[in-house]
């Protein structure tokens, strides 16, 4: 359900009468709901809004509001008639002021977001995350472990309250599918579990008992919402759900789990003890992610000391493990810290939080410092009007607080109008991924108040700052408009003006150098075309309800269905598809020679059938692709490499491989295989990853089920890609009418890779384009004055001869020497920063001199724009306009 | 004549709580005035006015029970006072005098269009 916008509805709540405020919510509420049923949530929000601000009224608002002290009052009214009297000034202020909260607070949303992770678990500070390195098949650090540990700790360590170990069972776009009556749908973030799962995540289950909801066999925890999806509102206790061939009892319901947890989980069932027999597998292949919950945390050296003597003892039985590191990782950091291979999730980085909630805090600097600027600019006048008021009898104190409260009420307007902006531009930010889509119960409130105290402190001091600064002058000088503004003063608003446009520059430099990261991560070396490619989940992998015979014969019909439609040529079948992880199919013996010691590269493999590369349009260097009436291929002894891995096998060229023979351990046998052709490398996962040498297994659809998860096909002619979605249908609905359709585009599937690479220059490019807003209201607001303070000077100049042009350029100096010296401070920031972001990707873009010049011209641009009307106005202004006063 | 007094908003929406009878709340009430007079309402008015009239003590009110829908919130349902009666009745009579004053001259069609070209 929807709700009404948490900040508007909080500030009703403030100012409204406390008798009447349950009743009108009440009121506002259902109107709201009543809104978002029959307009648009975007309409109701509007609406809400409005209508809380019409209920600003004498009667309603909360009387404790509306009682200052006369002076106070007194004071009101000053600041109301000051801000009203220099329209200009004040719309400057405000405008910058209410860009800058508006940025901080989408900044504190997103970091907030990032740094909630994993708070929703009560026991939090308890449950830690057992990693090791290196751990099985990888040489890195691994987020999953042996099935071994978890026993050992079980039984072993008296430290340790609950240890449980699950299986992941699904990858990335895979689903398994399950059936209840005639419901079938396909399952993603499903786990196999130890039956101390929930022990371990209380917080996660809602119904049933965590000590024994997984203890028997064939149990199965699942979800609210999937609870919801086959039962509806019947109670799912005691269900019974099918999947492959096995019934599964339905033990509990979990928690849906929100966005900041980093993992997922939507069913949980048991572990089937038998398939990891404590000989075989315990201590060799790491599959399990493993997560304990301690006692007392002080027991964690204790614990440290006990394992890795428990494991150098295991070392004299199992050889590999005597390197083997293990740490404990606390659940709250994995999210910000960790990053290691396996992960259940895309993971974040600390420092670029970090850093992203710096830039929040640099612009709203910056509005700070506009407001200090257009406040010193009218020193003059200011000084004047309270020397007067300090004549009249006003001390210091009150001439410090009439200040003050001006700022107030500069700064109360442009936090309503910020907040009004967040508001209002939400579903904006959460379709660009700039904020997450997630109701604020899961944000931390600790950072808030503490960034709401920053702020409130900041924002004091910028309002004191000035008030002292005026309330100091002499009355003499004040009195006689003699007052200099001082040159201190001007030095310090030229500075705090080239702080501004450093970040500018900054700011923009990292969205190019971003976006030009991106668009090489895109295009680079992609070596097939994935346009127009649509990838289906095989519908028989996971759901075994018929003969697999049937499933040969089904799928065949369905290919010659499909391929009648005059744009699909050729249809493919593979293990995975281009923009997700090859998923558990690598080799890492691949030699020329099985007898060769060298064994240092390790292989990814993908199945595919005969049309493959047809359908991908990858090419091959050399020798033929696969055929399923080629006898040497159904038998499986032929193979097709990637020419990278020909290159790791020592040939010089594609040509010199063909016919050769290597060697590799496939399901824990050796065999020899024909290298009957290579192929260009591509990038079946994007350029971030890097290119790894990898293989192409032939595997007939007829052999082995299990290994065809996808068949994809490529619709040759664009403007047939309705006609051919519908035919899909069509031949679908044939074949499998009970079984959802599930199709992807594989461009959006590959595209998804750069989800972080385009969420994070979508919120660059918003922050970049309010720090550039913001400097330029900053100039604009300074030549205002400047040009002011100088009227008599020009005119002056202008009646001594002085040409135009020579105004202009004595004007506009200053500003072009204060760019001058950001675009020095910035650049080594600039390339310091830029390269050490860069390092990331394996394939980093130079950084040119392009990546300096294009945003010092970009802010040119804005600075000319700011100041450029008024310097042109006053030296083309005719200088009796000036001077006839005197 | 200060004895009652009844803007002209107050009285529509007095004459709508009456109208709704047992049903009366913010909501209702808004929604009836809108229908009836095909005008729109805000929240901030309708319930300034209400405070008013309550204030005056034309009008009384009592909390409805919670439920489930509005978030829990109750529900202010408003009941005409006899003083509010009075109030009405007071307006209305006023109203009527004014009526019976006008001379009929002054309502007719060809004045009127006259005026308005």
């Amino acid at each position: 359900m929807h709700r009404p916008p948490k900040f508007i509805l909080n500030f009703f709540r403030w100012f409204c009468h406390p008798d009447l405020q349950r009743s009108i919510e009440g009121d506002l509420i259902e109107l709201f709901e009543e809104n978002v049923k029959r307009k648009s949530l975007m309409k109701a929000r509007w609406v809400f809004m409005l209508d809380v601000i019409k209920l600003i009224r004498p009667e309603i608002i909360n009387p404790q509001h509306h009682r200052p002290t006369s002076l106070l009052r007194n004071h009101f009214k000053m600041a109301g008639r000051q801000l009203y009297r220099h329209k200009a000034f004040s719309a400057i202020s405000i405008l910058g002021l209410t860009i800058g909260i508006a940025a901080a607070l989408i900044i504190l949303r997103f970091t907030t977001y990032q740094l909630s992770y994993d708070q929703f678990h009560e026991n939090k500070d308890d449950i830690y995350r057992v990693v090791c390195q290196p751990c099985g098949d990888d040489q890195e650090a691994s987020a999953r472990n042996y099935y071994g540990l978890g026993s050992l700790i079980q039984s072993d360590f008296p430290q340790v309250e609950h240890v449980v170990r699950f299986w992941k069972m699904w990858n990335n776009n895979d689903g398994y599918a399950w059936k209840y009556n005639d419901l079938i749908f396909y399952e993603r973030e499903l786990i196999e579990a130890d039956a101390s799962f929930f022990q371990v995540f209380p917080s996660l289950l809602l119904k049933g008992d965590t000590e024994t909801v997984l203890s028997q066999p064939n149990s199965i925890v699942i979800s609210e919402s999937t609870a919801k999806k086959y039962f509806g509102k019947n109670d799912p206790i005691g269900k019974v759900l099918n999947s492959s061939e096995y019934d599964y009892l339905i033990t509990g319901v979990s928690k849906d789990m929100p966005d900041n947890s980093h993992f997922k989980v939507n069913m949980v069932s048991t572990m089937y003890e038998d398939d990891w027999s404590e000989q075989e597998h315990g201590w060799y292949s790491s599959t399990l992610y493993t997560y304990l919950t301690l006692k007392d945390q002080e027991a964690i050296p204790d614990f440290k000391e006990q394992l890795t003597k428990a494991i150098r003892a295991k070392s004299k039985e199992f050889e590999h493990l005597e390197q083997a590191e293990f740490e404990l990782q606390p659940i709250a950091d994995i999210h910000l810290d960790s990053d290691l291979t396996h992960e259940l999730g895309a993971n974040s980085d600390r420092s670029t939080v970090y850093a992203i909630g710096g830039i929040g805090l640099l612009v709203l600097i910056m509005a700070w410092i506009n407001h200090i600027n257009l406040f010193m600019s009218r020193f003059l006048s200011r000084a004047r009007e309270l020397n007067i008021r300090s004549i009249m009898g006003a001390g210091r104190a009150n001439l410090t607080s009439q200040l003050l409260v001006e700022y107030i009420c500069l700064m109360s307007m442009a936090t309503l109008l910020a907040i009004a902006t967040v508001a209002l531009a939400e579903p904006y930010l959460i379709h660009y991924q700039i904020i997450p889509d997630m109701g604020m119960e899961y944000y931390r409130k600790d950072i808030w108040l503490a960034a709401a105290s920053i702020i409130l402190l900041c924002s004091l001091l910028t309002g004191l700052y000035p008030s002292l600064l005026l309330s100091k002058i002499k009355i003499q000088n004040g009195l006689k408009g003699s007052v200099s503004t001082g040159k201190s003063t001007a030095e310090l608003r030229g500075a705090l003006l080239v702080f501004q446009l450093s970040i500018s520059i900054t700011l923009i430099a990292g969205v190019t150098i971003l976006s030009q990261q991106l668009e090489k991560l895109r295009t680079a070396d992609l070596n097939m075309n994935v346009e127009r490619v649509i990838a289906i989940h095989n519908p028989t992998t996971y759901t075994e309800f018929e003969g697999e015979e049937n499933q040969v014969i089904n799928y065949q019909t369905f290919k010659n269905e499909l391929s009648r439609h005059s744009s699909i040529s050729s249809i493919a079948s593979s293990s995975s598809i281009p923009g997700s992880p090859v998923g558990f199919s690598y080799v890492d013996h691949l030699k020329n020679d099985r007898t060769d010691p060298r064994d240092a590269k390790r292989f990814k493999m993908v199945f595919i059938d005969q049309d493959f590369f047809e359908v991908y349009s990858i090419s091959l260097l050399a020798g033929r692709s696969y055929s399923s009436n080629i006898q040497q291929d159904v038998n499986q002894k032929s193979i097709i490499l990637s020419s990278s891995a020909i290159e790791h096998l020592g040939y010089s060229s594609a040509r010199e491989a063909i016919n050769q023979s290597v060697d590799f351990k496939l399901f824990d046998e050796w065999a020899s295989y024909e290298i009957i052709g290579v192929f260009e490398d591509y990038r079946h996962e994007s350029s971030k990853v890097g290119m790894y040498p990898s293989i192409m297994f032939f595997n007939r659809y007829e052999e082995y089920i299990m290994h065809h998860l996808y068949h994809s096909f490529k619709i040759n002619n664009q403007r047939d890609t309705k006609a051919a979605l519908a035919h899909l249908e069509k031949s679908w609905a044939k074949v499998w009418p009970e079984k959802p359709l599930e199709y992807y585009f594989i461009d959006t599937v590959y595209e998804k890779q750069f989800k972080e690479e385009i969420a994070m220059g979508n919120t660059l490019m918003l922050f970049s384009f309010i720090a550039v807003f913001v400097a330029g209201l900053g100039i604009l607001g300074m030549t205002l004055f400047e040009v002011q303070i100088r009227k008599k000077e020009i005119s002056i100049r202008k009646v001594l001869g002085s040409s135009v042009t020579a105004i202009i350029g004595l004007l506009s100096k200053r500003y072009v020497a204060l760019l001058a010296i950001a675009s020095l401070i910035s650049a080594p920031i600039i390339y310091s920063l830029g390269g050490q972001w860069l390092n990331n990707y394996p394939d980093p873009i130079a950084l040119g001199p392009v990546l300096l010049a294009l945003p010092v011209m970009t802010v040119l641009l804005v600075v000319a724009i700011a100041c450029g009307g008024q310097i042109l106005k006053s030296a083309v202004d005719n200088p009796i306009n000036n001077l006839r006063d005197e | 004549m200060k004895k009652f007094q009844l803007g002209e908003f107050e009285e529509i929406v007095m004459l709508t709580v009456a109208i709704l009878h047992e049903n009366a709340y913010g909501v209702s009430i808004k929604k009836e005035i809108e229908s009836r007079l095909g005008r729109s309402v805000s929240v901030g008015a309708l319930q300034s006015a209400l405070k008013r009239l309550e204030e005056k003590d034309y009008l009384a009110s009592h909390d409805g029970e919670a439920t489930q829908e509005r978030a829990g919130r109750p529900k202010r349902f408003f009941k005409i006072t006899s003083l509010g009666k009075q109030a009405m009745e007071h307006a209305r009579e006023t109203r009527n005098s004014l009526w019976d004053a006008i001379p009929s001259v002054s309502l007719d069609l060809k004045f009127l269009r006259g005026h308005h070209a």
